[in-house]
């Protein structure tokens, strides 16, 4: 299947999905106005993509600086989809980076560190510039 | 810049007869003189009152945000202002009562509300106002209410499990999962008002709510 690139905006992240590459990459701010309609076509994409995988390496990375509540929710759904993935004999590894003076992003990476155990998580302090 | 101006006032000398000044001072308004006055007073540094949009959001955030950089506000207090006041900004563009847009539409939406930002020493209050439906007071009012007893264990523990809960609310674009992450960025428990408003009539009520940081 194709690979989904969007350019990021002021208010939506870069996406950077290569499928062919096993490679999904998210990376900057993240508050649209409507999380459904941005989130929406890419998670069936993605969940399309994740069914047909079988015993398959796959590299999530992400980076945002923020997320709205509506992004929170959808963004927290597509990682379940990765942790369900990697249930179906697949290896995700979920890449989290956040700036190391963010406590906000560091816990929500530790939620999912918690939540899902079957993705690996890699937590990834970055100091700031 | 210093020279620039100087030299553009020379020029405007020539041209009106009085000092530059002196004709702007004249110019403004006592009304505008007393809210700038009012504004100062209340360490007003953020306030709009008009229909807001993604757009306004974003250019607002981004005003904020350079605003904060010459304030001593910690990075965490500024990062969750600016978070609360995106949050609160884009509920008013979701759910104000006073919509310039298709009420049905889900994007692209403009819709009425004021929105004021006040400095308290290291911290900030975000305010807002904006028109709801009657009935929001009930459903709203209550959530907030127990809103307002939760101490900032349950508050996180609330945030947790709205997380994990599948999609609920019809027409909800993420309003529960929202307040609480404002509450649990918040240093103080959220306070809210719902207000009869003679211009907009019984089915309606002027919501009201400040955010701490």
């Amino acid at each position: 299947m194709s690979n989904f690139y969007l350019p990021g905006t002021k208010h939506t992240p870069e996406v950077d999905f290569r499928y062919s590459e096993h490679r999904l990459s998210l990376k900057g701010e993240c508050f649209p106005e409507n999380a459904v309609k941005f989130f929406g076509d890419l998670m069936d994409r993605t969940q399309t993509y994740l069914s047909g995988l079988k015993g398959q390496m796959v590299e999530v990375n992400v980076q945002l600086t923020y997320f709205n509540s509506a992004s929170t929710k959808l963004l927290f759904k597509m990682i379940a989809d990765f942790d369900a993935a990697s249930q179906a004999g697949n290896l995700v590894t979920l890449n989290w980076y956040y700036d190391e003076e963010d406590d906000t992003l560091e816990e929500f990476g530790r939620d999912i560190e918690d939540e899902y155990t079957s993705l690996k998580v890699e937590m990834h302090a970055l100091s700031a510039l | 810049m210093g020279t620039e101006l100087n030299d553009f006032i020379n020029v405007a000398k020539r041209v009106r007869p009085q000092p530059i000044a002196q004709a702007i001072e004249q110019q403004q308004s006592e009304e505008m003189r007393h809210f700038k006055e009012v504004a100062s007073q209340n360490n007003i540094i953020f306030f709009f009152s008009g229909y807001i949009s993604q757009g306004v959001i974003e250019t607002s955030a981004d005003a904020i945000k350079s605003r904060l950089d010459a304030t001593r506000a910690n990075s965490k207090v500024k990062r969750r202002l600016v978070s609360s006041f995106i949050e609160i900004a884009q509920n008013i563009v979701h759910y104000s009562a006073d919509t310039a847009t298709d009420i049905h539409a889900d994007d692209d939406e403009f819709r009425f509300g004021t929105l004021c930002i006040s400095a308290s020493g290291e911290n900030f209050n975000v305010m807002c106002a904006n028109p709801v439906l009657a009935a929001t007071e009930q459903n709203l009012g209550r959530k907030l209410e127990l809103l307002k007893q939760m101490s900032i264990e349950d508050i996180r523990a609330a945030y947790r499990e709205t997380l994990h809960a599948e999609e609920g609310d019809e027409g909800s674009k993420g309003a529960g999962l929202g307040f609480l992450m404002l509450a649990r960025d918040a240093r103080e428990p959220i306070e809210f008002e719902f207000v009869p408003d003679p211009a907009w009539g019984s089915e309606f009520r002027m919501f009201y709510l400040k955010v701490s940081i």
